[in-house]
């Protein structure tokens, strides 16, 4: 086993965020920084190896051990539920996961409710609490679109500040769960590298509550 | 000519805990490839996974290939005496990357009258067994024992019962923490819950963090289930290849008591799990204990002299 540590971060702001927050901890590869093609970034004297991912499969290379550790929204945690350890709540990304429809929908419950998602895990786990019915349509993206055309009577998708429901006639109706940037860790890497990985988790959590007690 | 270069990584593990489980005095168990499916069935929960592949034979009846030994062997326990076997199986299962596969799996099942001797027994079996596999290993065991009586001690619903135990088999202290304090669980509670996920250490070490956390919160079993994983010689032996972690969290309808995982370096996944499943012998309706483990032959990393 390399006695780097292996990270996968999400590819976007979200992952340059992060990658700060890492770097502060003690886990800096300057190389990250400059403008290059290179999908691999390595620093010998910290012994630390970063690369990109598409943020959704951050899970993936984490459950399978290419990546030792990574960072995941709590969204596509609850959707797939990878097989991994997760350690701490970087405290960014946040926003929610909503229910959301046409400006003054009410939920006819005779009839089953149809719901626009990208996240049927999560959706399908909400309403089966309340014993609603649903119907789900699959879709990638535009989620907001759905309600509009008629297609659907709700989505379920995540929330950041509102404008984009609010500049289509749409509102929040209900809060599923607040959805933040998570620290995970591949299980079996983890009894390996834990004073690292647990030294960085230390870290990450210290900021947080230096940056909540501001 | 040294036979051992000619093999693969599977069969040399194969054949080194076979001398394992023999020194030990288990003894061999070979079955059909085939089950009833009726037996997976009404057990599907134990299964890893839902899916089998099932046919139907020539006298009518479907039957299943083979996803799981322990139900096989657990079936067919005389209910009489103590009973070690080991065995070397295929089993079908589907894989990471869809389809169905087979899988090579070694393991042992200790089924009767089973006492402190018998689990300390299997639990170091399964250490000698990683230490076979790679020197750098890591025997993670924790003991259902102590989540029962902390459980019962503050009353909590199966439902709350549910989500905990997916914040601890996940380490996510966050998320329980979020649960405890939503729910109005104790201080008490809720501070020992998140020590308890929080720690991964040498068994005496994590005693030593634990036992006046148990103490404080009225959970005295708890405790000795904790002192006599750390009584035990032939386990201090391993010294800190074996530690306490209570991630380790199978499915509390079938498991019971103490309960472990095993790691190698260089492998993505636990090689080794297993532990006390006298709820399974008691849903059976087999009037005895049990304990074992299975290991993942497919999960072995590449072989590389001694890994």
């Amino acid at each position: 086993m390399s006695d780097f540590l292996n990270i996968a971060l999400p590819k976007g702001r979200l992952g340059e965020k992060v990658y700060g927050m890492f770097a502060r901890a003690g886990f800096s590869c300057d190389e990250i920084l400059r403008e290059s093609r290179k999908l691999i970034f390595e620093d010998a004297q910290n012994r630390v190896r970063y690369f990109w991912v598409k943020p959704s499969d951050v899970p993936i290379y984490v459950e399978r051990g290419a990546a030792d550790i990574g960072v995941a929204g709590r969204d596509i945690l609850l959707e797939y539920a990878p097989n991994v350890y997760e350690l701490c709540d970087l405290g960014v990304g946040r926003c929610r996961m909503a229910v959301a429809a046409r400006r003054g929908f009410t939920d006819d419950n005779a009839r089953t409710l149809r719901v626009a998602t990208k996240f049927v895990s999560i959706a399908k786990a909400h309403y089966a609490k309340k014993c609603r019915d649903i119907d789900i349509v699959h879709l990638n993206g535009s989620i907001e679109l759905a309600p509009i055309l008629g297609m659907t009577d709700v989505i379920v998708d995540i929330v950041e500040t509102g404008t984009t429901l609010k500049e289509n006639d749409l509102e929040v109706v209900e809060t599923i769960l607040p959805i933040s940037a998570r620290l995970i860790a591949n299980k079996a890497v983890y009894q390996f590298k834990k004073s690292e990985i647990d030294r960085l988790s230390c870290a990450l959590i210290a900021e947080l509550a230096e940056r909540e007690q501001a | 000519m040294d036979y051992r270069t000619l093999m693969s990584a599977e069969e040399e593990v194969s054949f080194s805990l076979r001398a394992r489980y023999l020194a030990r005095g288990f003894q061999p168990y070979r079955m059909s490839k085939f089950e009833e499916y009726d037996l997976y069935a009404r057990n599907r929960d134990f299964l890893v996974s839902r899916q089998v592949i099932t046919f139907t034979d020539t006298d009518g009846k479907l039957m299943a290939l083979k996803p799981d030994v322990t139900l096989s062997i657990a079936k067919n326990y005389d209910g009489e005496s103590l009973q070690k076997l080991y065995y070397n199986e295929t089993v079908y299962r589907p894989s990471q990357s869809g389809g169905f596969c087979e899988i090579l799996q070694s393991g042992v099942e200790c089924m009767g009258p089973l006492g402190e001797t018998q689990v300390e027994d299997v639990c170091a079996l399964a250490a000698e067994c990683l230490s076979d596999i790679s020197e750098n290993f890591v025997l993670s065991v924790s003991d259902l024992g102590i989540l029962e009586e902390l459980f019962s001690r503050f009353e909590t619903s199966e439902e709350m019962q549910a989500a905990l135990c997916a914040c601890i088999s996940t380490k996510n202290a966050v998320e329980a923490s979020r649960i405890c304090k939503e729910q109005g669980l104790s201080e008490t509670f809720c501070t020992l819950l998140i020590q308890l996920i929080s720690t991964s250490a040498p068994l005496d070490r994590a005693r030593d963090m634990l036992l006046p956390l148990f103490e404080k919160a009225g959970i005295a079993r708890a405790a000795d289930a904790l002192s006599a994983l750390c009584a035990s010689e032939e386990l201090a032996a391993f010294g800190e290849r074996i530690i306490f972690d209570f991630s380790v969290l199978p499915n509390r309808r079938f498991y019971n008591g103490v309960v472990f995982s095993g790691y190698v370096s260089g492998a993505s996944q636990e090689v080794l799990s297993g532990g006390r499943y006298d709820k399974l012998m008691c849903r059976l309706n087999k009037d005895a204990g049990a304990i074992g483990f299975a290991v993942y032959l497919d999960r072995l990393p590449p072989k590389e002299g001694k890994r």
